[in-house]
């Protein structure tokens, strides 16, 4: 088991570097240069120059990637320009609305997604299944962002429960931070939910005619108590492949999301930064993003070895 | 071989081609043109002059969801295009030479998996400025690993069939086998896998849209119209009805149809293959 | 009053009657045996039994257990099984939970049933060591699993088991030792059992009646010994016949003429080390095997599963690559005639059957003294000398890939279902230069003809076609390119009982005719002795006895051939 984990951290952490070269590569060919920009138009070339070896632009592209990659291990993530303020910070303070939002999500997710499947598999054929599937298909199809508009429109324009967007700091005022998260966290999980729901429902039925579901029943289980007692452990196999992919999609959704409540998270701070050419600050908040979805795809590894005994190696026969 | 039409898929393919035949009308005609700006009639519900009403600078909402739907179908398709042309020949060459191969393409699939489409197009619009292009590139290259992961697996559970074995000694080699043997009994698995990546791209582009990563002015998008109507939804919620519920409409469809499809291939494949002794 | 009584049971889903009429009675204790084919219909009748039967079936009749007939409720239903009536099925690799350990899975057998039983006694009442408790089914053998199995059928001390094929899927000696298993625990507890299978030989051995079932109908029923003795339907007579090893093997020309030898032949194969950059030790598959073939001779390699047998067949038609040793294969025909065969006991041709088409014989060339002949021509690869190449498995040369030929095992999977069969059966002829497309079609269907089928049937697809007829165009599509050398691995094992002597008889036909070389893979020595003239014994890698099949049958010499040969069941009748 410890091998197997090693051998997938190894894996992680090489994809990581390899993701994190092809960033900084693919953005190091940008036309114009840096240290022009930081000082303006009008600066003397020698300013110019100078500003170029203190901030080491004049070195081979090997070896700022090397530096950079220390850099970013010792937590430093450069300075922005146009916000004179470390990568490091800005990201930091923004990630507390993204991270809790995406988490937040994933767990909504889960626990809407996962019941209503196995709610829909046990009454296979029944117009409860036939209704829930409905309702899975038309999440499915929804755009999350016009779903988070819709929510908006319902509870805090008609109904006038929920604040229609804006966010408090935790700091200040934890409970108000909270209810500022509940409709972009649903307008994020539900379509996500429609989805496992869907996996769930799918992954039950064609476990039911497992050839060990039989066994179980001939023991003296009606089909309902086989399933659920040894169907759904075998069932979340087929979902923890989909988790791992949620994630992805979950985190490419706040930064969008964050648009319809205006929430001050990872995802105006990129399109600020694309905006205004500050490469250093989209650099740092790229990485961060493709460190946290292959991330998520490694948990999901490592779940699979805690759930599936036969991927962990063991004994031959 | 007889076909039993699946009713999911003659839905999704009636729904689809409604979709698509608006969209393709539009490259000749729409009701207005679309960048028409008519300030005195904006805001119009729907109405006998303009079916679908008119947004805050009084262009024809139908007009635009006719030349919308086009560009959500060019650019969905073109990154399924570009998943298929790059992602299927991986999977099976992965599958087919094993070895080295097998761990360079999975390596690779590892790295693109890591990049879903939003993190891609935020870097090609640093680089080259925000487009259509960008969105059809940034969704793209999500597809290929998710379409040689389909074509793999597909094709390793082919692998150790004996017609294979049958195959190499009858002189064939890796490409032949490929070819012959192993694309088309996957075919299947990629067309259903490509109804629903089409699906998804046509998600994907409006959420870039909507953040303005994807079209851009003049040209127009369904996700382009929730961006223009982000600033006045609380006040004129109509604005985000029409594309929204097109999109809907349009995945709804998409879906049943790949369901559909599915089905119908599947008892077929199960059919042919061994034999279940039920006495 | 009997313990399980059907009345008049049928079974239909939707409009296809599966099971119609079927009657019969079990005393309590008593061993009750079914003997039906593919089609048949035993396993509906044993899944109608416990009531697992899928959703949509229509049953009509009554069965009763115990005096009360079985409740239509399914939680009463659900809680006979497992205490009273239990089940071992036929698949031991898919059958267990791969997630849960095999101990608390037998310990949940107990807990549904009410009983208590000692995990461990259990384990070592059917042969396994206790410590096999804590293991997962991925680590154990199908024999192992399968007396996990029959550990959970027995967990919640049951008064009936059923046992449906739960030998099919073993090799031959674990199926020996299973069938005593489950004989020996119905006596010790006096349990009743119906034993289901399509071997008569094992139904035979275990059980004192018996009822043959065909296409869901009874043909008879009675004691073993009477049912047996004296059949009074056709059918049965047939699967008797069917069972008795009555086919006797072409002999080998005298003269023998060397076509392939293979010298100390080794394969290894790595397994995983203990860190993932350590190379683990290897494990020899193939161990040093040495042996010679001569035309037109039939040699068979016999062991147990896991002995190495299908390696080496691979390696001889060139699927895979030996680490050491070489083979020696020698391919174009010479210029002068080779010598005459003599026949001295032509292959018996029982009268035909359901399944198979009768082919006239009348203007087919035999063998003339002197010369072989194919299909009516001279082989056209004639040159100046005999053309002895060194070959280690995948290099072999492409223009000698025509004259060694694999028939697989499987008839399911060897043909791609999206292929014509005529197209798949021509396949090999891309390894003939120069073929034109008539000359094509006119080889393919040549080769089917002489397999009994009509070449109209070869745009069909596989799915059309039944298991038998799927392993005839099997064998036609290893004659096609008209090879010297045919390798069958596990030629009949996938077939019913019924057919498996019209394919052996089919084979030996064509070595008569063509002068073929065999090579014939197997773990059943009784079918080898139908078709092979030497037999080798192997075991673990490495060739340990080799003989004629009369000798190696009445003088074993080795451990292993001793074992195999006690594997046997005794004959019917």
């Amino acid at each position: 088991m410890i091998l197997f984990l090693t051998r997938r951290l190894i894996g992680f952490l090489v994809t990581l570097v390899i993701a994190a070269a092809a960033v900084f590569f693919l953005l190091d060919r940008l036309p114009g240069d840096p240290a022009q920009f930081i000082l303006g138009i009008n600066a003397s070339p020698d300013a110019v120059a100078a500003l170029r070896t203190q901030l080491g632009l004049d070195l081979p592209i090997w070896q700022r990637f090397g530096d950079w990659l220390l850099a970013m291990f010792r937590g430093d993530f450069g300075i922005s320009y146009t916000q004179s303020a470390p990568v490091a910070a800005l990201i930091g303070e923004r990630l507390w609305v993204t991270l809790p939002l995406a988490a937040v999500a994933m767990v909504l997710s889960i626990v809407i997604g996962l019941p209503v499947g196995i709610l829909a598999a046990r009454r296979r054929g029944s117009w409860l299944d036939t209704g829930l599937m409905l309702l899975a298909q038309m999440g499915i199809a929804i755009p999350n962002f016009w779903f988070g508009m819709l929510l908006v429109l319902l509870f805090s324009i008609t109904l006038r429960w929920l604040p229609p967007g804006g966010f408090t700091p935790w700091q200040e005022d934890f409970w108000a931070a909270l209810r500022a998260m509940i409709l972009p966290s649903l307008a994020l999980a539900l379509p996500q939910a429609a989805i496992l729901a869907r996996v769930m429902r799918t992954a039950l039925v064609d476990v039911q005619s497992s050839d060990f579901i039989r066994t179980a029943r001939a023991k003296g289980m009606t089909l309902g108590e086989a399933v659920w007692r040894h169907g759904v452990r075998n069932a979340l196999l087929p979902i923890l492949t989909i988790l791992g992919l949620q994630f992805a999609f979950l985190i490419s959704g706040t930064i969008i999301v964050e648009n319809v409540f205006y929430l001050p998270g990872l995802g105006r701070l990129i399109f600020t930064a694309i905006s205004e050419r500050d490469l250093i600050l989209v650099r740092g908040a790229v990485i961060i993003l493709i460190a946290a979805v292959t991330a998520s795809m490694f948990i999901v590894d490592v779940l699979y070895a805690v759930v599936d005994p036969r991927l962990r190696g063991g004994l031959r026969p | 071989m007889k076909t039993r039409w699946h009713p999911s898929l003659v839905i999704g393919l009636i729904g689809t081609g409604i979709f698509l035949a608006l969209a393709l009308i539009s490259l000749i005609w729409t009701p207005y043109p679309i960048d028409r700006i008519d300030l005195a009639r904006k805001f119009a519900g729907p109405g006998a002059e303009h079916w679908l009403g008119t947004d805050f600078f009084g262009r024809d909402m139908l007009s635009m969801v006719m030349a919308g739907t086009l560009t959500s179908f060019v650019v969905a398709a073109i990154a399924v295009a570009i998943g298929m042309v790059i992602g299927v020949p991986l999977g099976l060459a992965a599958a087919a030479w094993g070895g080295p191969v097998e761990w360079l393409v999975l390596r690779v699939n590892d790295f693109l998996f890591a990049f879903p489409a939003i993190i891609t197009a935020i870097l090609i619009t640093a680089l080259f400025g925000p487009g259509a292009i960008n969105a059809m590139i940034a969704i793209g290259i999500f597809n290929i690993p998710v379409f040689a992961r389909v074509a793999r697996g597909g094709a390793l559970s082919l692998k150790s069939l004996d017609y294979i074995g049958a195959a190499r000694l009858a002189g064939m080699g890796n490409w032949e086998i490929s070819l012959r043997h192993l694309l088309p009994n996957v075919a299947s698995l990629i067309i259903v896998q490509a109804t629903i990546q089409l699906a998804l791209g046509i998600l994907a582009e409006a959420g870039l849209s909507y953040v303005g990563l994807g079209t851009q002015p003049p040209a127009t998008s369904l996700g382009l119209m929730l961006k223009d109507a982000q600033s006045l939804f609380l006040l004129h919620p109509w604005l985000t009805y029409v594309p929204g519920l097109s999109i809907v409409l349009i995945v709804i469809s998409l879906n049943l149809a790949g369901d559909g499809l599915r089905d119908m291939l599947d008892p077929r494949l199960k059919r042919e293959g061994i034999a279940n002794a039920a006495a | 009053m009997p313990l399980l009584e059907l009345q008049n049971l049928s079974v239909a889903f939707g409009e296809n009657a599966v099971l119609s009429g079927v009657s019969y009675a079990l005393k309590k204790g008593e061993r009750f045996g079914i003997i039906g084919e593919s089609g048949s219909g035993k396993t509906v009748m044993s899944l109608a039994i416990t009531g697992l039967l899928p959703e949509g079936t229509q049953r009509g009749g009554e069965i009763v257990f115990d005096g009360t007939p079985l409740p239509r409720n399914e939680r009463d239903m659900a809680r006979l099984r497992g205490s009273r009536i239990a089940m071992v099925f036929q698949e031991p690799m898919t059958a267990l939970n791969p997630l849960m350990r095999v101990g608390a899975q037998i310990a949940e057998a107990g807990s549904l049933a009410g009983t208590n039983p000692g995990i461990e006694n259990l384990l070592r009442e059917v042969g396994l060591d206790p410590l096999h408790a804590a293991r997962y089914p991925h680590e154990l053998s199908g024999g192992q699993r399968q007396r996990v199995m029959i550990a959970i059928a027995l967990a919640g001390e049951p008064d009936l088991l059923i046992a449906d094929e739960p030998t099919s899927a073993l090799d031959l000696i674990t199926q020996r030792r299973i069938l005593d298993l489950i004989a020996e625990v119905c006596d010790r507890r006096g349990m009743a059992l119906l034993f289901i299978s399509h071997d008569l030989k094992a139904v035979a051995t275990l059980c004192q009646r018996v009822l043959v079932l065909r296409r869901g109908e009874v043909v008879e029923q009675g004691r073993a010994a009477e049912v047996f003795g004296t059949p009074s339907a056709q059918y049965t007579r047939t699967l008797i016949a069917a069972a008795k090893p009555r086919i006797r093997a072409v002999a080998a020309p005298s003269e023998p003429r060397p076509l392939l030898q293979v010298e100390n032949l080794a394969r290894h194969f790595r397994q995983p080390g203990r860190a993932w950059f350590l190379p683990g030790a290897p494990f020899a598959a193939v161990d040093g095997v040495s042996f010679s073939l001569a035309q037109s001779e039939s040699v068979a390699i016999v062991g147990p599963s896991g002995c190495g047998k299908t390696t080496l067949a691979r390696i001889i038609a060139g699927l895979d690559r030996a680490d050491g040793g070489r083979m020696v294969f020698h391919g174009a025909a010479s210029s002068s005639p080779l010598s005459p065969h003599h026949r001295t006991s032509p292959a018996e041709e029982p009268g035909p059957t359901d399944t198979s088409t009768r082919v006239e014989n009348g203007n087919r060339p035999r063998i003339k003294s002197g010369e072989v002949q194919w299909w009516g021509e001279r082989s056209g690869r004639i040159s100046a000398s005999v053309d002895a190449t060194t070959y280690r498995g995948s290099d072999l040369p492409r223009r000698l890939r025509r004259d060694i030929s694999l028939v697989f095992q499987d008839p399911y999977g060897s043909f791609d279902p999206r292929l014509e069969v005529g197209r798949a059966v021509a396949e090999p002829l891309r390894l003939e230069p120069g073929i034109t497309p008539a000359e094509r079609l006119k080889r393919v269907a040549e080769s089917v003809e002489a397999v009994g089928l009509s070449p109209a049937l070869l745009n069909r697809y596989p799915h059309e076609f039944s298991g038998g007829q799927r392993q005839r165009l099997a064998i036609a599509r290893a004659l096609v390119t008209r090879p010297r050398l045919v390798i069958l691995d596990e030629p009949v094992s996938a077939l019913d009982v019924s057919l498996r002597g019209d394919v052996l008889t089919l084979l030996n036909r064509l070595r008569a005719e063509y002068g073929l070389a065999y090579l014939v893979i197997s773990h059943d020595l009784d079918m080898v002795r139908s078709v092979s003239d030497r037999v080798l014994v192997m075991e673990k890698g490495q060739i340990v006895e080799e003989g004629r099949p009369a000798d190696i049958f009445e003088h074993p010499q080795h451990r292993l051939t001793r074992e195999l040969l006690a594997a046997r069941l005794p004959d019917v009748a």
